[in-house]
């Protein structure tokens, strides 16, 4: 995620950041957007069903 | 150790019923060692001294009538500040949140501790929300270690793991969404359990992310755990599980030093862990190599999953009162903006991958060891003026988080400078009690739990 697209994603989300913030908290999103990586590069994620209460209860929850 | 302190639940519980100390002497120690050490530690955002002060005068006469609620009967406890209780307000240490929230009704754990016949001592300190780090600019106390008042307590459950640490009270319970009870804990050099996802109630406290958000116990040593965790856990067939076991000969423990993992090593790290290995060992359990499997992908869906949920339900609030949340909290809140719906989706999908890998790694050992972080606790100053990324790299509770696991987090050998250091021991969903009684053994051999602050 660039900057630019962190500013969106927080406009988007109605935050309206001071001034004073607005790079250090774009600096954060896009780090956080990092963050997802593994999941995003992760194929053997689309095998397993979604999660439901069902394969909760089968780990013994 | 604070003179004529007991040294921990099971103590005091006995030093009760024989006569030799009541629960009102017990409680004004507990209020005096606040008086004197809390505006350096920072464990509390309200006392309650004179409903503690009733309930002990009742605790006290209820056992002289012959009514004994138990190991808790009229023990002090300290119940983290996301939590309501009718004393008082509850601030989740955030001018953002209403204090009046549920109209100081208890909430449930609060409810079962009364039940049991804990006394409320007050409502401690923590991460605002459960989240971030400490904010000097806001009206709260920020919890410090009491190993070293410059460093941080952990979070967010810090001023309940403080609390225990500096002998204000004997017991504490926290939350743990991504690591609340344990990173404390660990930082603090105390023990707490994360429960298994479920198996204490929530309702009445405030929500950080609905999917792992879990209740627990903090106190000196995992069978004072225990005695909290058989007070608080549901009735029903998840949290009414018992052991299966008695002792750790022949028991299997899967390791994992996580070392490839951290972002930063203390230098006394390796040999705490592998000495803690070798304690259990001794002790007759069979100690063999287990990776976590899946380990990056459940991390991050940890950070997906908490953001996510997070901001879900503080967004409204962020709109339009941007500024009364702490830097911190407001900054890592608004980081959820950062993934889509497709990426909360992988997120869960992960957990479901990883729950049938675990499944399997419990076939073949009964529980599973980590460090729960590979440094000491880090100093205020560099956590908020600082870059924290390496604290937050060296940290490993979120993945059993992720997986609503139960995880016991305990003291090990401390760094060269004294700080704590701990593991943490992890089992099957619902094996709550079984984790407890692997570090209730470590603890039977080892002393890293009964070393007290020179506070």
């Amino acid at each position: 995620m660039s900057p630019m697209d962190g500013r969106a994603a927080l406009a988007d989300a109605g935050l309206e950041i001071p001034d004073d913030e607005i790079e250090s908290v774009v600096a954060w999103v896009t780090t956080a957007a990092a963050i997802a990586g593994p999941l995003r590069q992760c194929p053997d994620l689309l095998a397993p069903p979604l999660v439901d209460g069902r394969a909760w209860q089968e780990f013994g929850g | 150790m604070t003179e004529g302190w007991p040294a921990g639940i099971a103590e005091a519980a006995r030093l009760i019923r024989s006569g030799e100390l009541t629960s009102r002497a017990l409680v004004e120690a507990s209020i005096s060692r606040a008086d004197e050490v809390d505006k350096r530690v920072g464990c509390y955002v309200t006392r309650f001294d004179e409903t503690a002060r009733a309930a002990a005068a009742l605790a006290d006469k209820e056992l002289g009538e012959g009514l004994d609620r138990g190991p808790l009967h009229g023990i002090p406890i300290g119940v983290k500040d996301i939590l309501t209780a009718r004393e008082g307000p509850t601030t989740a240490q955030s001018l953002a949140q209403d204090p009046e929230w549920r109209g100081r009704h208890d909430a449930t754990v609060v409810e079962r501790l009364r039940q049991a016949g804990a006394v409320i001592t007050g409502k401690t300190s923590l991460s605002e929300f459960a989240c971030g780090f400490p904010d000097p600019e806001k009206p709260f106390p920020i919890p410090r270690n009491p190993w070293d008042l410059d460093r941080w307590a952990g979070g967010s459950s810090g001023g309940s793991a403080s609390a225990v640490a500096a002998d204000l009270v004997l017991g504490a319970v926290g939350t743990d969404t991504g690591g609340s009870v344990r990173i404390p804990v660990g930082f603090c050099g105390v023990t707490g359990l994360k429960t298994t996802w479920g198996t204490v109630d929530t309702t009445g406290c405030v929500p950080f992310a609905w999917s792992f958000d879990s209740i627990g116990p903090i106190a000196r040593s995992a069978a004072d755990c225990r005695a909290i965790l058989e007070a608080i856990r549901d009735p029903g067939p998840a949290g009414a599980r018992t052991s299966r076991r008695n002792g750790i000969e022949g028991m299997r423990i899967g390791v994992d030093p996580l070392t490839a993992a951290s972002a930063a090593i203390d230098p006394g790290q390796e040999s705490a862990f592998a000495e803690a290995i070798g304690d259990l060992e001794r002790a007759g359990a069979i100690v063999v190599e287990r990776p976590l499997p899946h380990y990056a992908e459940v991390v991050s869906a940890n950070y997906v999953i908490m953001l996510t949920e997070g901001l879900a339900y503080h967004l409204p609030t962020l709109r339009t009162r941007w500024s009364d949340y702490g830097r911190s909290a407001r900054q890592l809140f608004a980081g959820g903006v950062a993934f889509s719906g497709a990426d909360y989706v992988m997120a869960q999908q992960a957990r479901a991958m990883a729950w049938a890998s675990v499944r399997s790694m419990f076939a073949d050992v009964d529980v599973h060891l980590t460090p729960m972080a590979t440094v000491g606790a880090p100093t205020l100053h560099d956590l908020i003026e600082g870059d924290p990324s390496a604290v937050l790299g060296s940290l490993h509770t979120p993945y059993w988080a992720t997986l609503g696991c139960p995880t016991v987090a305990l003291p090990i050998a401390p760094t060269q400078a004294g700080l704590p250091l701990s593991i943490q021991i992890a089992g099957p969903a619902g094996s709550d009690v079984d984790v407890l009684q692997v570090a209730e053994a470590f603890q039977g051999i080892t002393t890293h739990h009964l070393r007290r602050p020179p506070l």
